[in-house]
């Protein structure tokens, strides 16, 4: 009857095992949800769950009949192992009856941890742990009782103690604890590695969704209808009144033409091949707006060579006409400069516009370079629109860049 | 038959000239009496020559082509003359408006002089544009869609910079301003934070409190002080902002 003694005391530490773990889960599964762990925006494709970042006040059953379930079939598990461990070696009082009272002890301890933890759900980690520890205590010592009721044994009648067999019961339950604790929890992190590789592969997909996304707009952004209308009907008709001129629009069409056609298609372009075609697209608005618009381009040599992500220049430019330059009676100039400097490299697109303005698609393109680069670079690169003095927008790209 | 006298009006000079030119040789009868650069140009010349035909390019700088036939009184015929632009042109299939695309064939052209000399032989008067205009416009330059704000214009330092909603943390309001902030810092926007949130996608922007506006993409996590308030805290920034208790159902599970 020691020995029984001595089975239960083992019982109720290897539940301390399982509680711990049922802790862990149950602390991790609360944390989580205070947690956005990805921007939600970019989460499937831009629908937002709340119930990502809810903090819940009210406990349901149901939210964690999983979890519950899954923590209790691993305590059956640990208790049948030891008592079948302990019977083989000749404790306790035979299988059935060490069963009996294993189980006993294992569910209690089980239900008031858990319900312990449901009520301090909110609390600090050692009042948690503390609240767990008694919990369980009180789980165990009702589970003795409620075991030995059901299996007839008679548990005070043996009270009186042999000093060197409790020694031995502590140092062997404390060892068989923490081994139990130490599977149970590498378990856990198994299964959290697991889940984490999930989430890795979700926010991969989303972001090649997302690149494909951009690019297909990009395509579609490049055949700009109203540009080329436009720009044809002014070669028709100075092919009528200066054909040289109609002759020299025709080949600033063909050269921004097949650079933005053939690039689109390429993951990387260089600065001289970008400014090549945004020159060839600002020749053809010379052309068109005549004496309001005018342009300078000033590129270092030294970085002509550098590669750079094709179709973000040109875009940047065309927001300057399409919104600050043509709209404007006057019209203005546009300033177009590259600068290298420690560890990254800026465009900067300037004109003397109307600026920013209210309404009529304004910032749609400068949203979409804004949406390329974030996904190009992932997040290293940055668009800044400052204010041009008196008037316009200076719009800059910065790229990460090492100077090599 | 009177002299009939027309007005070219676009922004881009060698579309006029090239326009003229068609005209000379399709209708050589036809006076052009006036050219424009721009709306508010062609407003005024429609004003003061008032031609019986307005040839108007509807993409101009001051006042579009429509804004300028919705405005100008007498009796003009409007010709808008357009690029490809399949809103526009959905527009008009409907009304009685006569339109060209471009690049302008001779053979549209012909189409459109034979139409404009058979309604003014048969002295049919101009079609009543104004209403049908504003329906247009209406149409074409606000596609239903009411968007959120995406762009903010906010004092930075010494400059002003267009910030865009993607990249705020969260605003915040202070005596005079709002305090917008970023991963570059504090910029400050005039416009309070009552406005802002009527503003701005509710599914993003998440107001907490009185005085501020989270983006709920950038929630790091929520915890509960001592005194049992939510919490937020933000990537990117050290700050801890208080849910104030009529909005921390923003929170709760729905």
């Amino acid at each position: 009857m020691t020995a029984l003694m001595r089975l239960c005391c083992m019982h109720s530490l290897a539940h301390n095992a399982n509680a711990d773990a049922i802790y862990t889960t149950f602390r991790d599964t609360y944390r989580i949800r205070h947690r956005v762990s990805r921007c939600p925006h970019l989460a499937d494709g831009g629908t937002m769950d709340r119930r990502d970042v809810n903090v819940r006040t009210s406990f349901r059953f149901r939210d964690h009949a999983g979890l519950i379930a899954r923590k209790y079939v691993s305590a059956v598990i640990t208790v049948t192992v030891i008592v079948m461990l302990s019977s083989m070696m000749g404790f306790g009082e035979g299988f059935v009856t060490n069963f009996i009272i294993g189980q006993c002890v294992g569910t209690c301890a089980f239900a008031f941890t858990f319900t312990a933890l449901v009520f301090l759900r909110w609390k600090g980690p050692l009042v948690q742990m503390g609240g767990a520890a008694l919990a369980m205590a009180a789980g165990a010592c009702a589970g003795i009782l409620f075991g030995a009721f059901i299996s007839g044994k008679d548990l005070f009648f043996y009270l009186p103690e042999r000093s060197e067999l409790i020694v031995q019961v502590v140092i062997l339950t404390v060892m068989g604890g923490s081994l139990f604790r130490f599977i149970l929890n590498s378990q856990e992190k198994i299964r959290q590695a697991r889940e984490r590789i999930q989430a890795e592969k979700i926010k991969r997909l989303t972001i090649e969704k997302k690149v494909v996304e951009t690019n297909l707009r990009l395509l579609q952004a490049q055949i700009e209808p109203h540009f080329l209308f436009n720009t044809l009907s002014n070669i028709l008709s100075l092919l009528d009144t200066d054909v040289d001129r109609g002759k020299v629009m025709i080949n600033d069409l063909i050269s921004y033409l097949r650079i933005s056609l053939y690039k689109t298609r390429e993951d990387m372009a260089t600065i001289g091949q970008e400014m090549e075609m945004t020159r060839a697209y600002l020749n053809i608005f010379k052309i068109r707006m005549g004496e309001r618009l005018s342009y300078a381009i000033d590129i270092p040599e030294s970085l002509r060579g550098i590669p750079f992500p094709p179709m973000l220049i040109q875009p940047l430019v065309e927001n300057a006409i399409q919104h600050g330059l043509e709209p404007r009676i006057e019209g203005g100039g546009i300033r177009i400069a590259a600068s290298a400097m420690p560890g990254k490299l800026r465009i900067d697109v300037a004109d003397s516009g109307l600026g920013f303005h209210e309404g009529s698609h304004w910032g749609v393109g400068l949203t979409n370079i804004k949406e390329r680069l974030d996904t190009l670079y992932d997040g290293k690169a940055r668009l800044v629109l400052e204010e041009n003095s008196p008037n316009g927008l200076l719009a800059s790209i910065e790229v990460p860049h090492d100077a090599g | 038959m009177t002299q009939v006298r027309a007005i070219i009006a676009d922004d881009e000079e060698q579309l006029v000239i090239y326009l003229e030119s068609m005209l000379s040789r399709i209708w050589p009868e036809l006076v052009i009496c006036g050219r424009a650069g721009n709306g508010r140009d062609a407003l005024a010349l429609i004003e003061s020559e008032a031609p019986d035909i307005a040839f108007l390019d509807i993409k101009m700088p001051g006042l579009s082509g429509m804004e300028v036939a919705g405005r100008c009184s007498g009796n003009t015929r409007v010709v808008f003359i357009t690029a490809f632009n399949q809103y526009a042109v959905d527009a008009f299939e409907n009304e009685a408006m006569d339109y060209l695309l471009k690049p302008v064939t001779d053979e549209r052209l012909a189409k459109t002089v034979s139409r404009l000399k058979k309604e003014m032989e048969g002295d049919t008067p101009p079609a009543e544009l104004k209403g049908v205009i504003e329906e247009v416009i209406r149409a074409v330059g606000h596609p239903a869609t009411p968007s959120h704000l995406k762009w903010i214009k906010a004092q930075h330092r010494d400059t002003i910079r267009l910030i865009h909603v993607d990249d705020i943390l969260f605003f915040k309001s202070s005596a005079k301003y709002t305090t917008v902030l970023t991963a570059d810092g504090e910029s400050l926007i005039k416009k309070p934070i009552k406005e802002l949130s009527d503003e701005l996608d509710p599914e993003i922007f998440w107001r907490v409190h009185r005085g501020t506006i989270i983006n709920a993409g950038c929630i790091d996590k929520v915890s509960h002080s001592l005194t049992g308030r939510l919490a937020v805290k933000l990537k990117g920034s050290s700050e801890i902002l208080t849910v104030s208790r009529s909005y921390a159902h923003l929170f709760k599970q729905m």
